[in-house]
């Protein structure tokens, strides 16, 4: 049974002690503190960090009964050892676990230092050591190094009495705090009993206690229960929903298995009814003697260029300033290279892997588009979609490792057992992503440079490695071998059943059923990220179905990029748009768009929060729900403005604008983040010029290695070239 | 009115050298009564001139409800308080509240004169950059 600490605050008399003996006890250094500030009464150090696991607020409350008119409360804050902790169900390496005893503790050797847990906390417990080059999260951990120690069996060189190492066991088995407290405010024990015993407080002096018991049922109860004798909201307490945080997240989690296997079904389905309607259109045109155009074959050639071209150069100068970036980033560490503080754990690189990987959905898109719906009008821009693609997944994986606190942890996602971390998903689900865009992308030089073994190869086994790719998702995502055992039919039936027989021209059909799965999977699973935090992000934003918005946009900005890349690419190398092309696109990109926007506006309607609609975020939300949205929707639905190449750039841009937009509301704008516990103190975020170095240096090496593949590969179609001059 | 602290003993030379005890208590202070506060147009953490007719000394204020203006023998009486724990050397240093308490002790015991006298306290100015520790 889990233990708890009672801290009933009317015995506290704030004497601090167990800020000392908990700094002795964890080995932590002091604070350089100043005096106390307006309305905080003699509280040091002010809010908790890496150095500091508890803070004794100090509040004057008014009380009509008082002879002063007042009353002066103490209350001890720290982690709350919630039974089901937010912040452990984010961990996407279990490095914060809650034990069986009651603790919720952290293991830095598991740790990658993603920062979600700062995230989820909704007491802002977690804090980072920003000025460490080796960052560890820190927190309380409720001692539970003190309970796991051996009693001694001498003192000083005598032997101790069975009577005496009871007493010591008794003292030693309490964290420190609770030892040291001279008031009797803190209590450890049986989480049950001490419930009982605050029931039995409250009914035996009616007037003295507020009628609650804070962490009764707070997130679903806490490792902490707190009485008082004024309402918990005077005394600096949120309000936290009484369901466990991570419920919803565990919802969405646990679907993942399903949706692989109804996903990959799904589009197995659709597949091969697509294909055999193309056969039979076939036969019966052969049937009736029609002539049937022959299917034109895209072909593909490099085009002319020159490596150092000004642009080439300028790319390469924002890349080498990238690069030097993520070098100082190392060398000053996360605290003084960035604007990240315990307030904002994230910033801008994850405004700009949100945003890459929704609009790097053009791949996945095109992929499914081109094979799965059968639109071989559209094959010529594969290629495209493909290597941009891989390329932005690799730049996103990279700029993680700039912000992870401790990347050379990175195994750790593959050795533990995290039951619903949309973290891990993530992780996981990009990884694999990033094989299949590789398995996408490799016939293209291995038939260049006619590596014919290879290719042959590939055309044999890069289907059959589809399944064992999803077996081993399924495997890490449910630890359920039914689901897996299901997964891995269902795949490598499809697998079987597309596979290129003698005499076909090889088509990745499998690759690209299986980058939709996995984009489907994450693209949602960066909503569900979301899910843990409905309490600091806006409910503008905020859904419980923003999984399935996030999904839905990435589809819209993924086509709308798409439109965006084959302009600039006509522009860039002066070449002929194609735009039927461009126009079916944009037709798509609205479709999505239309899907996205109605849900997404269905979606805050319909839960009532569209009065939330006012101020700095009521403008963000008008600018992206509004222009960028409603306003490119109207655009892309009328054909003139598809056939137009100038309007249909505009409305593709604000599409993937809006999208990018919607990605930074959910970062940044639509966040109301109260900084660490006591929460009083948020502080401000500006990133410096070495997050934007590192995220400006990103995007231009994939534009640059886009442009080198363009010109040593055949990736763009070959029939295009036009002299425009 | 003068009286130490819990966190600190003394002139604090022993505990004012311990970091996580420095870190609780800070700095002197000058706690002063909303009332008096109120006319003065002083605000917590506004720096305080606090004289007394044998010296003065500068130090942060703390507008508190906790000292309330007490009424004796029919007359308004207004106290301010400081803790005396500090000197000029240390983890951290603050002006001795000594250099205005009364330098006498009592003839019998030799109890000091340090826990109460007369002082004025005035506003100077305030602290750019806020408070936060």
């Amino acid at each position: 049974m889990a233990e708890a600490t009672l801290i009933d605050t009317t015995n506290c008399i704030g004497c601090r002690s167990c800020q000392v003996s908990c700094k002795q006890w964890n080995d932590l250094p002091g604070v350089k503190t100043k005096a106390p500030e307006k309305g905080l009464g003699f509280q040091e150090p002010k809010v908790l960090s890496a150095k500091s696991y508890v803070v004794v607020t100090d509040w004057l409350v008014d009380d009509s009964k008082s002879s002063t008119g007042f009353k002066q409360i103490f209350a001890k804050r720290q982690c709350m050892h919630c039974e089901d902790p937010a912040c452990a169900s984010a961990c996407p390496a279990t490095a914060l676990h809650k034990t069986l005893e009651g603790p919720v503790v952290y293991d830095k050797s598991r740790c990658i230092g993603c920062r979600y847990c700062m995230w989820a906390c909704p007491w802002g417990v977690p804090t980072a050591e920003w000025d460490s080059l080796n960052p560890s999260i820190r927190k309380c951990t409720n001692c539970y190094d003190r309970l796991a120690a051996q009693v001694p069996e001498t003192r000083n060189g005598v032997a101790l009495t069975a009577e005496e190492q009871k007493g010591y066991g008794a003292k030693h088995s309490e964290p420190a705090c609770v030892k040291q407290c001279p008031g009797g405010a803190l209590k450890y024990g049986e989480r049950d009993a001490l419930l009982a015993e605050a029931k039995l407080r409250i009914k035996n002096h009616p007037g003295k206690y507020v009628n609650h018991i804070y962490g009764e049922h707070e997130a679903g109860g806490t490792g902490m229960l707190y009485l008082a004798s004024a309402p918990f909201e005077e005394l600096g307490f949120p309000r936290v929903q009484s369901e466990p945080i991570p419920h919803l997240s565990a919802i969405a989690l646990g679907s993942v298995p399903p949706a692989v296997v109804g996903v990959g079904a799904v589009l197995g389905g659709t597949f091969a009814l697509n294909k055999r309607r193309e056969e039979v259109a076939k036969a019966e045109a052969v049937e009736k003697k029609v002539k049937v155009t022959p299917e034109r074959h895209t072909e593909f050639a490099p085009v002319a260029d020159k490596v150092f071209s000004p642009v080439n150069k300028l790319l390469m100068a924002l890349i080498g300033f990238g690069g030097l970036c993520f070098i100082l980033r190392f060398l000053l560490g996360l605290g003084h290279s960035t604007g990240l503080s315990d307030t904002w754990a994230w910033g801008l690189w994850i405004v700009f892997d949100f945003s890459w990987i929704a609009i790097a959905a053009g791949a996945f898109c095109t992929a499914g588009i081109i094979y799965v719906l059968r639109r071989h009008d559209l094959y010529s821009i594969g290629r495209t979609a493909v290597l941009m693609g891989f390329l932005s997944y690799t730049f996103v994986v990279v700029t993680l490792l700039a912000d992870l606190g401790l990347p050379w942890h990175f195994y750790s996602l593959a050795m533990y057992k995290p039951k619903h971390s949309a973290m891990f998903e993530v992780s996981w689900c990009i990884a694999l992503y990033l094989t299949v865009l590789l398995l996408e992308f490799l016939p293209v030089p291995l038939e260049w440079f006619g590596l014919k073994r290879y290719h042959d190869l590939w055309t044999k086994y890069a289907g059959a490695y589809v399944p064992f790719a999803i077996a081993l998702f399924v495997f890490l995502l449910s630890r359920n071998l039914v689901w897996v055992g299901l997964a891995f039919v269902v795949f490598a039936v499809l697998a079987w059943l597309f596979r290129t027989r003698e005499g076909q021209k090889p088509e990745p059909i499998m690759l690209a059923i299986a980058a939709i799965t996995f984009s489907t999977m994450h693209q949602s699973s960066l909503g569900s990220l979301y899910l843990l935090m409905p309490d600091k992000l806006s409910h503008l934003w905020w859904s419980p179905i923003m999984l399935v918005c996030y999904f839905l946009s990435s589809i819209a900005a993924g086509t709308s990029l798409m439109i965006l890349i084959e302009m600039s690419i006509a522009k860039g190398y002066k070449r002929a748009l194609r735009m039927d092309q461009l126009a079916a696109m944009g037709k798509i990109s609205f479709w999505a768009l239309l899907v996205y926007l109605v849900v997404r506006l269905g979606d805050v309607a319909m839960r009532g929060n569209l009065g939330l609609v006012s101020g700095r975020q009521g403008v963000s939300f008008i600018a992206e729900i509004g222009l960028m949205g409603l306003l490119s929707l109207l655009m892309l639905g009328l054909s003139k403005v598809r056939q137009s190449p100038r309007a249909l750039g505009i409305a593709a841009a604000l599409v993937v604008a809006g999208v990018i937009w919607n990605r930074c509301n959910g970062v940044i704008y639509g966040m109301s983040l109260k900084g660490p516990l006591p929460q009083i103190a948020p502080l401000h975020y500006m990133p410096t010029i070495i997050e934007w170095g590192i995220s400006i240096g990103m995007i231009a090496a994939t534009i640059l290695l886009f442009k080198m593949g363009a010109m040593f590969l055949p990736i763009l179609p070959k029939e295009e070239v036009v002299a425009a001059q | 009115m003068t009286s130490s602290l819990a966190e600190h003993w003394c002139a604090g030379s022993t505990t004012r050298n311990v970091p996580w005890l420095t870190e609780l208590a800070p700095e002197p202070v000058v706690e002063i009564p909303e009332k008096l506060a109120k006319k003065l147009g002083i605000d917590t953490g506004d720096m305080t001139k606090v004289s007394s007719a044998r010296g003065e000394i500068t130090v942060k204020a703390v507008v508190t409800k906790r000292m309330q203006t007490l009424q004796i023998n029919g007359q308004e009486v207004t106290t301010v308080w400081m803790p005396y724990n500090w000197g000029f050397s240390g983890l951290n240093t603050g002006p001795s509240t000594n250099y205005i308490t009364i330098d006498a002790v009592d003839p019998g015991a030799g109890t000091q004169e340090t826990k109460a006298c007369l002082v004025d306290v005035a506003r100077v100015g305030r602290v750019e950059g806020g408070n936060r520790g």
